[in-house]
This record gives C-alpha cells, structure tokens and sequence, in this order.
C-alpha cells in the first residue's frame, strides 16, 4: 500500500509541471515554455490563435504537434502558431503543444480554456425624457453605474475577485469580493477607459476586460407640451406659432440627474431678454403670440449650468415665428 | 348749330326712355314660365311617378370599397387591441392619449363609440385585454418611472373601475398576463399580474434597470432581454427561462433585437452604419438582411413566423441610430416589409406613402387576431391605422 503512494508521487513530482506549464532547469534559473493565446480569454463562438512561447528553451524546438480535446490536428503539425475555433458557452476545450527538442527529448504543453462572456453594463445616471427609449449617455462629472455579468462559469459572483480601474485608476480602494457593481464619476475628457479583471479567490484569472465608453457634451432639445396630451416626442429648432400662445419643454440630454434636480443656473431668454422660468416647472416656457405686433420672429434661448461643475451644461435656441 | 342738334337728339332720347318704363310699369306682363316650379301643379293633386333609371345615374356609380389602407383614428391614440364583443362583433378598442378615453370601432362600418368617458390625466401608454374588459394605462410624471393603473370597464356605466395602481419602468399585456418592471436596488425586478385574479407573481430579476424586454407567452419564459440601444453603448442579448439568465452570442454597439421562434433579427452598428441581420439559432449562422430596420418597430407573424418590419427605403440610418429617432429629432417614412428569417428574404407588403400619401413613422405594429390585418400608429400623431390584407 506504501509502495503505491510512493509511486503515484513519485509520478505526480516528475509529471506535474510538464503539464501545467513546462519547466526545464538550466543555467541556474527555470526556463519554461507555454501556450499564450490570442485574444488571451476568447468568448464563445469565436476564432482565436494558441501560439507556443518557447523563447527561453536553452535548446531548439525541432517539431511541433498539436492536439485539442484529446484529437491530432491533422496539417497542423510543426506549426508554431494555429487557428481554433471556441464552442458553447462553458465548454471546455484542452489544447496541448507536443515539442520535439534537441536530444530526442518531448515536452507537453498544456492550457485549457473555458470560453465565457463578461459583459459589463454601463448604465449612466444622466437625464433623458420619459419617453426616450433608449439609454443616456455618460458627460463628464456625471455618475455610470457599471454592472459586470459573467455567463458560462459556474463560480457565484460573490466567490471572485473584482478589481475595477478607471483610466488605469484602482477604483474603490482595491480588488473586492464580490462587487460585481460599481459607479464611477466620469472624468475629463472625451472618453474615459474602464477596466475589469477578475480572479478566483486563490488568485487565479478568470478574465480581463477592458472598454472605452464615450463622454458626451449634454445637449438640449425643445418639444412642445400640449396640455392635454403632454410632451410631443419631436423635437424642433423652429416653432411655428398657429394658436396664440404655445408651451415648449427644454430638454437637456445627458446633464447629470444632480445638476438637472438641482441647477444652479437655469436661464431662459426670449429675443436676448431674460425671461423669468415658471416656478413649478423651470424647464417649461408659454410663449404668447404678442397682441398687435403682426407677424415676427422672436429668438428663445436656453441655458443651464452647474456653477460648481462648469462642464456640466448645455445651451439650446429656438426660432418662433408668429 | 351742332349744339343746338345735340341737346334736341339728347331730349328725345329721354322721352323715349321714360315712355318705355311707363309701358313697362303699367302695361306689360311677364310670360308663363312652367319651369320655374317644376313639380308643384298649382291647386290639383301631384301624381307621384317614380323617377326612371337613367343612364346618367349609371354614369355615376358610388365606391363602397373601402381602401386596404385607412386612417382608423384622428385622435392620438395610447393603445389598442382587436377585441370581439360578447355578441360576436369584431371591434377595435383603443384608449385615447391624453384622456385615457376608451373607444371601439366597428372594424366593418367604420362605426366609432365611446365605451368609457373616466378620464385619466396624461395617459400616455395602453394595453387592453382581448376580452376587452381590462385596461392598463400608464402616465407619465416627468420621470423614467411611470404611474400605472389597471382597470376594468363598467359597460353599463361607461366608465372605468380602477382596481390596482403601481409605479412601474415598463409593461406589456400579453395571454391575459400583464407583465411590468420595477426598479428596485439598482436592479430590475419584473412581475406580472394575473388579469382574472389579479393575483401578482415574480417573474424574474435583472442586475441592471435600463433592460428592454421582449416578454414571452408565460411567466416562465422564455423571455428575451437586453441593454436599452445606443450607437456609443455596448447591447449584449440575453434570455431569461424560469429565472435563469443565459446569455446568447450576439451583442454589439446600437444594439436591438427581436427573437423569433429559431432565429433573431438584430441590428448594431457595424463600419458607422447601422446593419441588420438575422442569426439562425440552430446552425449559429448570421446572415446579412440587407435592408437596415428597427427590430423594435417589427412584430412577429405567429402562423408564418415571418417577420414584418416598417422600412424607409429613401432614409441613409445615420450612425447615431438608434438615439436619434428616440429623441425625435429623425423621422421616417415607412413602408411594410415581410422578412423570411430562414430564406431571409423579404418582400414589401404596402408602400405606405404612395397608397395614402402620408409620411407615417410605424409604431407598435401588430397583427389582427384572423392574421387579415396590420395595425399600427404614426409616432408623427399617434393616430391608428388599419392594413387590410386580404383585400
């Protein structure tokens, strides 16, 4: 029974790291040789390249083999490089290098690979109408909520590692357990990078990801507001006055949802003079058709700010002729 | 001389001139004119003759055909549904925008009724069941969260009974289930009531809020999910089944999609330009549509499992497609457009502008129930319209 334990050590000790990743000594150091692939975590249903990274060998690689899930690939051999492709979601594949060495020595390398998706929702907390279908976009000083899902692991999000970076910026003090969600603050500029790895609780990757997301200046669009039937959802530069008198809603897309609760500046001007926004609605103006003036065209600007984000604001005009 | 001859030719002339009106004032009569009452016999009983066929009526014939393609409403309308009356008439219900107003149409005389006169403030979206005695409506306040109520209709008293409020993101009634969202600690919870029993059941849980839904047949699912479209923001497409989340491979930038039985129309910005394709779920194939459109503004055709999409042929998608027609700031003129999702081929059903020479941007496009019919509304003005098939 002894004999046994010792043997299967003894095999564990002088295999083991041929597979994993193979280590030859030489030189006083570990030279090792590995497969890297291109990109290094493929999704799935995707084409990706496994490259052998021998450079630190002492001696020459003089064949090549390759195998996936335990198959020869035939016309691939003494390749270096080779194109596969990735299956389902989850579904493992196992890819082994074979080398022939100087020697008539072998070694076995070996990476198995796990497609998954890491998809990272970004959610900006930036205004848009109730009737806007679609998503806001982030501007600068503007909070994003960003959400991570992984698909096709079987590890619970609270047993990984996440570490967030924005611009190359360690977020939230440094990698958490568990925060599958953070929210950033946008910072300057015309884009910002977001950058997610996550690992396994003894340290080990799971995947990297990294995105550009836009920051838009906000802008304002005008709509008119019937009282019956609310908000038109078209938007115009130019009014036409047919009725006496018509109200118009400034909408300022992509202001942070703080500076559009609670502006600090918020003008609205009818032919360069200011006009004062109604007190229950400030985003709001009836224009009234002036009584014996004929016909005309006034200019009807727009302007909001935060006085303490100067960034955050948007400026809007609109013809009206009546 | 001469102005002596003037003023004697100038005198007779008034003289005769004065005989000829003397005459006429007391010595001339005006002529019998028997047309001039034609019909009225003076003092004796008329005989009514019945008036011949003549050929000139014939000439004028009057048109009962109704046009495949008709407007069904002025009003602005929130919401509507094809619904068969107790006594077997097929209508057309629909809640009117602003007034939450409930009206029916006859679909085969055009006939419009008001079934219920309750007004609710700013009502804005409707769905009403298929028996036509639920309506939920939604209204907004200025927010992302809206205000919906659910009610039933009092026939007799042509009003509406309001049986359940809730603040909801989204809503959508389908097989006598209403499905709707709620925000709830960043994320989205989504239930759905039972309409008969109104009893309220979880349906699913979302780890982000801004999620467009594709709701399925059951509360079980599938139900089809992704990130709200922009062209700056990643979309990735997922389905829900009994809860669980499984993500499916197609995802991109401006990103919508509409699941079919074995196959997804989806759209996403590819080289600035928005592109549609169809994605074959069995063989994993994406085949290219050709024609960009919105999977959003397409509906299902159950019996065909075909795909009809509203389509502007003359309109270059810009690339900030989809944010600028949600803004309101770009507008199309549709056409109807059938997709085989497995030939993936399509066809054009009606080119709307040149059958009824209006420019009619095709919102919540939906089928009647017999498959004769395509109902839609303009998003210019809200107001319904009928295609009819089969004529």
């Amino acid at each position: 029974m002894m004999a046994k334990y010792i043997v299967v050590a003894f095999c564990l000790i002088f295999t083991g790291p041929l597979l994993a990743q193979a280590q030859i000594s030489g030189g006083g150091f570990m030279q090792t040789a590995s497969i890297v692939l291109e990109p290094a975590y493929p999704a799935p249903h995707s084409t990706f390249s496994a490259n052998i990274d021998d450079y630190s060998l002492p001696g020459q690689t003089t064949s090549v083999s390759w195998k996936v899930n335990g198959a020869i690939i035939v016309g691939n051999n003494n390749l270096r490089t080779i194109s596969l492709e990735s299956g389902e979601v989850g579904e493992l594949i196992k890819i082994e290098a074979i080398l022939g060495l100087n020697g008539n020595q072998s070694m076995t390398l070996l990476k198995t690979v796990t497609p998954i998706y890491l998809d990272i929702i970004v959610e900006p907390q930036t205004r848009t109408p109730a009737f806007y279908l679609g998503r806001a976009l982030p501007s600068i000083e503007s909070q994003v909520n960003l959400n991570a899902i992984i698909s096709g692991l079987s590890i619970s999000s609270n047993d990984l590692v996440y570490a967030w970076e924005v611009n190359n910026q360690v977020i939230e003090g440094g990698p958490l357990r568990g925060r599958n969600s953070v929210a950033i603050t946008v910072p300057r500029g015309n884009s910002f990078i977001v950058s997610l790895r996550i690992t396994r609780l003894n340290g080990a990757d799971v995947i990297k990801k990294t995105l550009r997301l836009p920051s838009v200046e906000p802008e304002v669009y005008f709509y008119e507001k019937s009282a019956l039937y609310g908000l038109n959802s078209k938007s115009f530069d130019s009014l036409n006055l047919i009725g006496n008198s018509a109200t118009i809603t400034a909408e300022p897309y992509y202001l942070a949802l703080g500076t559009y609760n609670q502006p600090s500046l918020l003008e609205w001007a009818v032919d360069g003079k200011k006009s004062a926004a109604p007190a229950n609605n400030p985003y709001e103006i009836t224009l009234a058709r002036p009584a014996g003036e004929g016909r005309g065209t006034s200019q009807v600007n727009f302007h909001i700010r935060n006085l303490n984000q100067l960034l955050q604001g948007a400026r809007g005009q609109l013809r009206v002729n009546f | 001389m001469k102005k002596t001859f003037f003023i004697i030719f100038g005198i007779l002339i008034i003289i005769i001139l004065i005989a000829v009106w003397v005459y006429l004032l007391f010595f001339a009569k005006t002529e019998e004119n028997i047309d001039m009452f034609n019909n009225l016999v003076n003092g004796e009983t008329a005989a009514v003759v019945p008036l011949p066929n003549t050929s000139n009526e014939e000439a004028l014939p009057v048109n009962l055909e109704r046009p495949p393609l008709r407007q069904l409403t002025s009003r602005p309308v929130a919401g509507f549904n094809e619904v068969i009356d107790a006594d077997g008439t097929l209508e057309i219900y629909f809640v009117e925008m602003g007034t939450g107003h409930l009206y029916s149409i006859n679909r085969e005389s055009g006939e419009e009724r008001r079934l219920s006169g309750t007004t609710i403030v700013q009502a804005r979206d409707a769905y009403i069941s298929n028996d036509g005695n639920t309506v939920a409506i939604v209204s907004y306040n200025n927010t992302k969260l809206k205000n919906l109520s659910i009610f039933r209709l009092d026939r007799e008293n042509n009003s509406l009974t309001e049986v359940i409020t809730d603040v909801v993101q989204d809503f959508y009634l389908k097989n006598n289930q209403l499905f709707f969202t709620v925000v709830e600690a960043g994320g989205l919870e989504a239930y759905a009531y039972q309409l008969d029993t109104l009893t309220k059941k979880p349906v699913f849980s979302l780890p982000f809020s801004e999620a467009r839904i594709q709701w399925g047949d059951n509360v079980s699912g599938p139900h089809y999910v992704y990130p709200k479209a922009s062209y700056a923001l990643q979309g990735f497409l997922y389905e829900i089944e009994a809860g669980k989340l499984t993500r499916l491979p197609l995802e991109g930038f401006g990103f919508s999609a509409l699941v079919n039985k074995d196959s997804v129309l989806f759209t996403k910005i590819t080289d600035q330009t928005p592109m549609s394709y169809v994605y074959d779920l069995k063989t994993n194939e994406t085949k290219n549509l050709g024609e960009p459109v919105l999977p959003e503004k397409c509906t299902i055709v159950e019996n065909t499992l075909s795909i009809v999409c509203p389509q502007d042929q003359n309109t270059t998608l810009p690339y900030q497609m989809p944010d600028l027609w949600y803004q309101g700031s770009l507008s199309f003129v549709d056409r109807l457009m059938q997709i085989d999702p497995i030939a993936v081929t399509n066809n054009i059903i009606v080119d709307i502008l040149a059958q009824s020479g209006r420019e009619i941007d095709v919102i919540k496009l939906s089928y009647a129930a017999a498959f004769d019919a395509l109902f839609f509304t303009n998003k210019n003005d809200n107001s319904l319209w009928m295609y009819e098939r089969n004529n």
